[in-house]
């Protein structure tokens, strides 16, 4: 059985129109995956509708059987999906340790969110560093270091990232896909958008083609990457799409 | 004048501006958690001095004794009202406006109710600090504004140590910072928007109790107060303790000063005064965020 199974979901913003109009698809544990799709096909959507930020208006949505869809997102969050949404959600008047503090909001014992504390200061030495720095001062980059570590904080089994590198320098935007990159070789199912279309399928095993709402195709990554079809169909859009977002 | 005289003055400012600071932290703590601009929040605390005058005017129970009792009691009418009356207008793009027009409609429901069964005329408790003074020095300290100063800073401290130390006050900061993230991380942002709100409500309530003896009141007095804490909440930047409870202390001291100086009548034009020149240079407010677009 997959780890998480979405299933015609529909869903949409407040009265608004439907912009997932039907979307199914099955993400296995310990897989990555990238989700691309031009500017509006649904992505972020659809990622807010499985965090449990936005109601799904039709559908199912399973994790490891139970069903998530509709709950509220702590309750999404308790039952081990987390999600990394692309504008760098940081607590800006918090310390760097304190907005860690609040990534173990739900384990609720003292012990065990500082024990994952330092953990994380281990993985991610820059962020031990600026430990008592308040979050708004740090670099873009730090930043989402800092939500990636503050999402690792519960242990989630499945972590959703929606495009860490929008509007990080070529540079460190690498260094947040070696982050990503290690996460997957640990193990981790990750769930990944990725403006960036070639890394995205790079690092994931597996991609989902996503437009006007619905999924249009689903393969291995690197099928994607070398199909001359989806390549011209989408790639090159997105590549087109990618470019606007840079300017 | 002299430096003792000014000095005098100040003395007296702290002590206003400290009961000042406890009326707006309230609002402004509804403001930062929930975008909720409260109105009535003045009519609230009207409401509570009404509770403490009558408990020593009818039982003979002590102000200081009614600030206690009216904590949880406003504390649990905050939470009631809060869950009755926003969850229908939650999720509406226009959130803020319309709890600007839910709670003028607040204001004027508990004021005409104070006023049908209260009636109009003027109350202060005169319980026995309230008619006495202390000399330090050369200076003149009315015994009841320093208590309730006192008071002030206690609840005040304590709202501050809830909010530092204790896992719901994480929860309030973090979705005071930024909601989305609170919601991500977990946080249930509908509990905490309940408990703040409970929290904010306390605050009238105590600050209510003590102003029952340190100012006349009567039903409408609120739109008076009303609109010095607003400009306070303005000033010190929407959403902001810090800035709200300096912005308190600095311009009470400085409408003292306006009102010995230039008379008493005077005195209340420093608040807006000041939000005038902070709106002009300095939109945000003292210790505000830019707003995001």
């Amino acid at each position: 059985m997959a780890l998480l199974e979405v299933e015609g979901v529909r869903a949409g913003y407040g009265s608004g129109p439907d912009i997932l109009t039907d979307v199914s698809l099955e993400v296995d544990s310990g897989r990555s995956y990238c989700i691309i799709g031009p500017n509006g096909a649904g992505k972020s959507t659809l990622l807010k509708t499985i965090a449990g930020l936005l109601r799904p208006r039709g559908g199912r949505i399973t994790f490891d059987g139970v069903e998530i869809g509709g709950r509220r997102p702590d309750r999404v969050l308790e039952a081990g999906v987390c999600f990394v949404p692309q504008d760098r959600t940081i607590f800006p008047e918090m310390t760097v340790r304190e907005n860690l503090v609040m990534g173990g909001y739900l384990l609720r014992d003292r012990k065990r969110v500082e024990a994952r504390i330092d953990d994380l200061f281990d993985r991610f030495p820059r962020l031990a560093e600026r430990s008592s720095q308040l979050a708004q001062t740090m670099s873009g980059g730090e930043q989402q270091m800092l939500v990636m570590a503050r999402a690792l904080m519960i242990e989630p089994r499945l972590i959703m990232i929606d495009e860490p590198s929008l509007g990080l320098a070529p540079q460190i935007s690498n260094q947040i896909f070696e982050i990503i990159r290690g996460l997957t070789e640990l193990g981790m199912t990750v769930l990944l958008i990725e403006q960036n279309v070639k890394k995205g399928l790079e690092i994931a095993d597996w991609a989902f083609v996503l437009d006007l709402g619905t999924k249009r195709f689903e393969g291995s990554a690197n099928l994607i990457l070398d199909d001359p079809r989806i390549r011209d169909l989408y790639l090159g859009k997105l590549a087109a799409a990618s470019g606007e977002d840079q300017t | 004048m002299t430096v003792a005289a000014a000095l005098q003055i100040a003395i007296l400012g702290l002590l206003l501006g400290g009961v000042y600071a406890l009326m707006s932290s309230g609002l402004t703590l509804m403001f930062g958690v929930m975008r909720v601009v409260n109105l009535a929040h003045g009519a609230f605390i009207v409401l509570a001095a009404y509770f403490s005058f009558f408990m020593w005017d009818l039982v003979g129970i002590d102000p200081f004794v009614s600030m206690v009792l009216a904590l949880p009691l406003f504390f649990l009418l905050g939470a009631v009202v809060y869950r009755v009356f926003f969850p229908r207008i939650e999720g509406s793009p226009r959130f803020t406006e319309m709890t600007v027009l839910m709670t003028f409609g607040f204001a004027f429901v508990v004021e005409g109710l104070m006023s049908y069964y209260f009636t109009g005329i003027f109350r202060t408790a005169s319980p026995g600090y309230a008619r006495v003074s202390i000399t330090v020095g050369s200076f003149y300290i009315p015994t009841g504004q320093l208590l309730a100063a006192g008071a002030s800073a206690l609840l005040l401290i304590s709202l501050w140590a809830f909010l530092k130390f204790t896992h719901t006050g994480y929860g309030v900061r973090a979705t005071m910072q930024n909601r989305d993230a609170a919601q991500i991380v977990g946080v249930d942002v509908r509990r905490v928007s309940t408990v703040a709100f409970g929290i904010g409500m306390a605050l009238a309530g105590g600050a209510g109790a003590l102003i029952s003896f340190i100012l006349p009141f009567f039903p409408a007095r609120h739109w008076q107060w009303i609109a010095i804490l607003l400009s306070l909440v303005v000033l010190g930047g929407m959403g902001s303790l810090k800035g709200a409870v300096i912005g308190a202390l600095g311009l009470a001291v400085a409408s003292s000063f306006v009102g010995d100086i230039v008379g008493l009548v005077w005195a209340p034009i420093t608040f807006f005064g000041a939000l005038f020149v902070i709106l002009m240079v300095r939109p945000q407010g003292l210790f505000g965020k830019k707003a995001r677009v």
